[in-house]
């Protein structure tokens, strides 16, 4: 039902009722400002749906795709990694329920390097596990505990023209910074709180070109940008459920544009953002002109052929997508 | 109401200021703490709550979420928390649900407006004071300190056994740490047990929420290890079969019906017995039923009661034996002074699986049974039926026992019934009922089983028949006793009747060394398998008519010392079969078996035996199969002019003796010499007469006489290296009195000729037709063939043989012979 369609049966009803008069006349006032100041109107990326991959995953959180094309999808309630082609035929899957090299438990997110190899956000063993892009353990990072607190390693990405990886660890509500070849802390941004470089449960990442950090900071709603060194940058996006504001933030990717993809878990949409933080739109289907509504989407990737890939995690499957342009 | 609050607002937000309108409300003081609770009061948001409408984003939210599963969810997701696994698995204390009617839900616990269960009904985002401190608190609605909470809604659960319920409190045992490590939870005292310590709200795939399934025992045997039936090192102990189908009985639906449960196939479980929740019935063990004097036993095991009324109820026999507990049968029960639930009744005894031991129990000297102790030669145990090993020639058991229509029991070594398992006492005996076809017993002390009852699981010989149907072939020949001698007793003194028709010889408790011989025996070869057949196949015994005397062929022999082999059954001296053994009777007869090929029918014990039947292993016609297994280089014999079904036989009974019975009695023959089985005609030595006796003029070969077929006598020839059998040149030379071998003598017909071979170049049978022989067959040996006397006479060799062996080239001299010196 429309909202204005909505107004007028009430109006109705209350015209119906003797002595209403006055309410009457508030009421008509009220509704004229509400129509005055609301702006109308809202501008929509276009996607069209390729296909979708399923396998019996179990709550899925996060996807990457290599350079080669093969789509890694994190499948963590079942503790393994999903593997399909460029076509989203499953080809393999690695893992199992454990924490020895090559288990997991109950991983997050996923990050693919320029080789092929691929790191996982080994949540539940504190820790990053690297593999081969066949899914053969390679290392592992052990993500030390702060004061007690267990660390909490929600996502990674790993910028290597500085030979570094960057690990959001939720619970410490910090990115840490490690090196890529001897794997060892190098440094950490950002503290607890809700100003410039604070973070309340930072969630998934994403480097756009230049390798500036997107941070999905969840109970701050917004994304958080740093450049390489840990600057503070820009916020995108806030609170509320207006365009450009966000209820629950969970997946970001940066496309070749240096546009800006946010999902949002529970009102099941996803934003676009100009690279300065301005809102620009909202994802729809081709064709269809209105708001593509996805079933808890949480992480997201947006590959060189610009792909949309979308992890629905209620849904337990990965939509694969074409954008348009 | 909701019409009401949107009028309202619609009014307050047209003229009041907004700040006005949180209070009317209680909605949050300020921004940011309205953020902090609208990131979960979904519709408290500015734009739904102070503007009433949508965005362009998502639609106007008016219904209140806040306790959704959804809602929990966009921060328990792993984004904030990881409950995914835990909570978000549809593995959870039920929720979108109305509690049960009977179940009275605390005001503190608000269901939503449809009165259903949500996470809300439990939890809050506001936090409870609570004792627990923050890392045990989930932001419930009460302290769950001990499961506090759990009971407030579950009252019918607390308490202890009083109330029908597994206790709750401090323990003594310890609770196991692989239970913790699966997410048990111990109260705030040692060993403490709480709701927690078996169930879990949230994450359990299991059933009632369990932290193991209890479907398998699992859960029950964490704590109860010494309930288990095996315990750690794999040992057996005495403790009623858990997750086992059960095989003979069936769980009454009455225990079902109380409440009684089974494994997800069926099996018997702990919770089979036991009812841990709500037990109304039986406080003290949380029984399913009362257990009074094995009832709950008999409740299952119903066809065990037949035992009441048998030398097995001890309160007939032994009413003042105590079990383990110290317990009579009239005090605890009749299965209790053999059985309890969850421990030994009686001290085991010896033996090699679980069940020979209980037996043994009572059944060994100075105990209760000691009467019936069974003695050192008994059936064996610990073997299985349908597995021969190397006992495929006798057959001791059917080689091919159908497996599906196989009845009798068989037990695994923890005394479990397995069909692959083995032969132990309950596989023949079944304790619990005296006589198989019948539910009476019998209490008499002085009345002895016989092959009808004693406890068997079916009569004899039917229940032998179970595994040795192959010795069956017994039945109607002249080696069933009934028929032949209904007499005769067995050491028992037990007629056939009595005995049934195995009992006559063998007996499965008390028989004598070697196959449980149940007759006296009387010879003393030193052979137990010889000594069998002799104890009546003497002038004394029943078999008197069928005894064998002198002359007859060899026995506890060995064919390896005679350069033979066989593929008939051998044996050492206790009976054993073995491949380098001896030969004895059994090594050509088979007692069980008139006939070979079983074609035996009806009465056969009153037919005269032929060489197809007579309890031969393999018949010996129309070909010499049995003779010839042994004896290969005679067989050829087989179809040549030897063979008297080939050549006419004068009257001889070929069909009756067969090829080799013709010239050969293997018992009694008249003549000890080759067991010679015919007369002796004219000759010069004993061989001689033996072919004489067919190469004569009334013989059957009388037109195969030689004219003139000699050789000078008393030469001494010397035939050292040509005297080895089973050489190219081998050339036999005999005591022309006894027809024994000799190394130097003089030549016979044998000499020169293998009489059972036709041509000496190929060792196979005849043609099966009369043919003319020449230099090259003929039944020459091949010594004869190649040499024809050559390697003696040199090139002298052929003016020598015309002159012995043809009558033109002697007769034209014969005016006036000139003898050669050699000859003289």
């Amino acid at each position: 039902m429309r909202r204005s369609h909505y107004h007028a049966m009430k109006m109705k009803k209350l015209l119906d009722r003797p002595g209403n008069i006055s309410i009457i006349i508030f009421a008509v006032i009220s509704i004229l400002l509400y129509y005055s100041g609301h702006a109308s109107g809202i501008d929509f990326t276009y996607i069209q749906h390729l296909y979708d991959i399923t396998f019996d995953m179990n709550e899925p959180s996060d996807v990457a795709v290599s350079g080669s094309g093969q789509i890694y999808i994190v499948d963590g309630v079942n503790n393994r990694v999903v593997v399909s082609n460029k076509k989203g035929k499953v080809i393999f899957a690695f893992g199992e329920k454990g924490s020895g090299m090559g288990q997991m438990l109950y991983p997050l997110g996923i990050f693919v390097d320029s080789t092929g190899n691929v790191y996982l956000a080994d949540s539940g063993n504190h820790r990053i596990q690297i593999f081969d892009p066949f899914g053969e353990f390679q290392s592992e990072i052990k993500i030390p505990s702060v004061k007690g607190v267990l660390a909490d390693p929600t996502d990674i990405t790993v910028d290597e023209s500085r030979n570094r990886i960057y690990i959001v660890d939720n619970n410490n509500h910090h990115i840490l910074v490690y090196d890529l070849d001897t794997l060892k802390l190098l440094d950490t941004y950002g503290t607890p709180g809700m100003g410039k470089r604070q973070f309340r449960y930072p969630f998934l990442i994403s480097a756009d070109k230049a390798n500036y950090l997107y941070i999905v900071d969840v109970i701050n709603t917004r994304v958080q940008v740093l450049n390489p060194d840990g600057k503070f940058v820009q916020y995108i996006g806030g609170w509320g459920v207006e365009k450009g504001e966000f209820f629950r933030p969970k997946g970001v990717a940066v496309d070749r544009s240096n546009r800006v993809f946010v999902s949002d878990g529970y009102m099941g949409v996803i934003q676009v953002f100009k690279t300065n933080g301005e809102f620009d739109s909202v994802i729809s289907i081709a064709d269809k002109s209105r708001i593509k509504k996805f079933n808890k989407p949480v992480g997201i990737f947006i590959d060189n052929n610009n792909r949309l890939y979308v992890v629905e995690m209620f849904a337990n499957r990965v939509g694969v997508y074409d954008i348009f342009y | 109401m909701i019409n009401k609050i949107f009028l309202v607002s619609l009014i307050l937000c047209s003229i009041i200021p907004a700040s006005a309108s949180f209070a009317l409300v209680e909605t949050p003081r300020n921004p940011d703490s309205a953020k902090e609770c609208a990131i979960c009061h979904y519709r408290w948001i500015d734009t739904f709550y102070l503007d009433g409408k949508g965005s362009d984003l998502v639609p106007y939210q008016q219904e209140k979420v806040v306790a959704r599963l959804e809602m929990c969810f966009t921060c328990h997701d792993g984004s904030v928390v990881d409950s995914r696994a835990r909570v978000y698995n549809d593995k959870h204390h039920n929720t979108d649900k109305p509690p049960p009617p009977h179940m009275k839900i605390p005001d503190i616990f608000p269901l939503d407006e449809n009165g259903v269960m949500q996470c809300a009904t439990c939890h809050t985002a506001h936090g409870v004071p609570s004792e627990m401190g923050i890392e045990k608190t989930i932001f419930i609605r009460a302290s769950n300190n001990n499961s506090e909470m759990c009971i407030m809604c579950h009252t019918d659960k607390e308490g202890s056994i009083s109330n029908g319920n597994h206790p709750v409190g401090p323990a003594e045992k310890e609770i196991p740490l692989n239970l913790i490590s699966h997410g048990s939870r111990v109260g705030d005292k040692k060993n403490h047990i709480i709701c927690e310590t078996c169930h879990t709200v949230h994450g359990s795939p299991n059933e009632s929420f369990l932290i193991e399934s209890a479907r398998n025992s699992g859960l029950c045997l964490e704590c109860h290890a010494d309930k288990n039936v095996f315990d750690a090192d794999g040992k057996r102990n005495h403790q009623h079969v858990v997750n086992v189908k059960p095989v003979n009985v069936k769980i009454p639906e009455e225990v079902i019906d109380k409440g009684a449960k089974i494994g997800w196939e069926g099996e018997i479980i702990c919770q089979t017995c036991h009812k841990v929740h709500n037990n109304n019935i039986e406080k003290t063990l949380l029984l399913i039923m009362k257990d009074e004097k094995s009832s709950l036993c008999l409740t299952c095991h119903k066809d065990k009661n037949y035992l009441a009324d048998t030398k097995h109820n001890l309160v007939h026999l032994a009413p003042k034996e105590k079990n383990l507990e110290g317990k009579t049968v009239a005090e605890a029960g009749i299965c209790s002074p053999c059985h309890l639930p969850h421990k030994e009744a009686r001290t085991s005894g010896e033996g090699e699986d679980f069940i020979t031991r209980l037996c043994l129990s009572c059944h060994k000297k100075g105990n209760i049974a000691e009467k019936a102790v069974p003695v050192d030669y008994r059936h064996p145990l610990g073997i299985s039926p349908f597995n021969n090993g190397s006992d495929t020639q006798l057959n001791l058991a059917t080689p091919d026992i159908d497996e599906d229509t196989f009845t009798l029991p068989l037990f695994n070594k923890y005394g479990i019934q397995d069909h692959d398992g083995n032969v132990t006492c309950t596989t023949c005996h079944d304790p619990h009922r005296w006589r198989p076809d019948s539910e009476k017993g019998e209490i008499r002390e002085d009345i002895k089983g016989d092959s009808f009852s004693s406890f068997l699981r079916k009569t004899a010989p039917d229940i032998c028949k179970e595994c040795h149907s192959n010795k069956f072939f017994i039945e109607n020949s002249k080696h069933d006793i009934a028929k032949v001698a209904p007499e005769e007793k067995n050491s028992l003194d037990q007629t056939p009747s009595e005995s049934g028709l195995c009992g006559v010889c063998h007996l499965v408790h008390g028989g004598q060394q070697g196959y449980l011989w149940a007759r006296k025996t009387v010879s003393e070869s030193g052979n137990i398998v010889q000594d069998l057949c002799t104890g009546c196949h003497n002038e004394q015994g029943m078999a008197k008519e069928k005894i064998i005397k002198d002359y007859s062929h060899p026995v506890n022999i060995s064919l390896t010392e005679s350069g033979l082999t066989t593929t008939l059954p051998l044996f050492d001296k206790k009976g054993h079969l073995a491949d380098n053994g001896l030969m004895t009777c059994e090594t050509c007869h088979d007692p069980h078996k008139w006939s070979p090929d079983n074609t035996a029918t009806g009465e056969h014990f009153k037919v005269e035996g032929t060489i197809s039947n007579s309890f031969l292993r393999t018949a010996n016609f129309p070909s010499p199969g049995l003779c010839g297994d042994c004896h290969k280089d005679e067989s050829y014999i087989e179809k040549t002019d030897h063979d008297m079904m080939i050549s006419e036989s004068y009257g001889l009974k070929v069909a009756e003796s067969g090829t080799c019975g013709v010239c050969h009695n293997v018992h009694n023959s008249k003549n000890k010499t080759r067991l010679w089985a015919l007369d002796f005609a004219d000759g010069a030595s004993m061989m001689d007469k033996m072919c004489n006796y067919c190469h004569s003029g009334n013989g059957s070969a009388k037109d195969k006489i030689p004219d003139i077929a000699s050789h000078p006598d008393d030469q001494l020839i010397n035939n050292i290296g040509r005297d080895i059998k089973h050489t190219p040149n081998y050339f036999p030379l005999y005591n022309d009195r006894s027809g024994e071998y000799l190394s130097v003598g003089n030549i016979s017909c044998p000499s020169c000729h293998n009489v059972h071979q036709w041509d000496p170049k190929f060792k196979k049978i005849g043609p099966g037709t009369n043919i003319e022989g020449n230099a090259t067959n003929s039944f020459l040996r091949m010594q004869t063939y190649s040499l024809l006397c050559i390697d003696c006479h040199g090139l002298d060799a052929l003016f020598r043989f015309k002159y012995y062996h043809d009558v033109e080239e002697r007769v034209e001299k014969i005016t006036n012979i000139i003898v050669p010196d050699t000859f003289q």
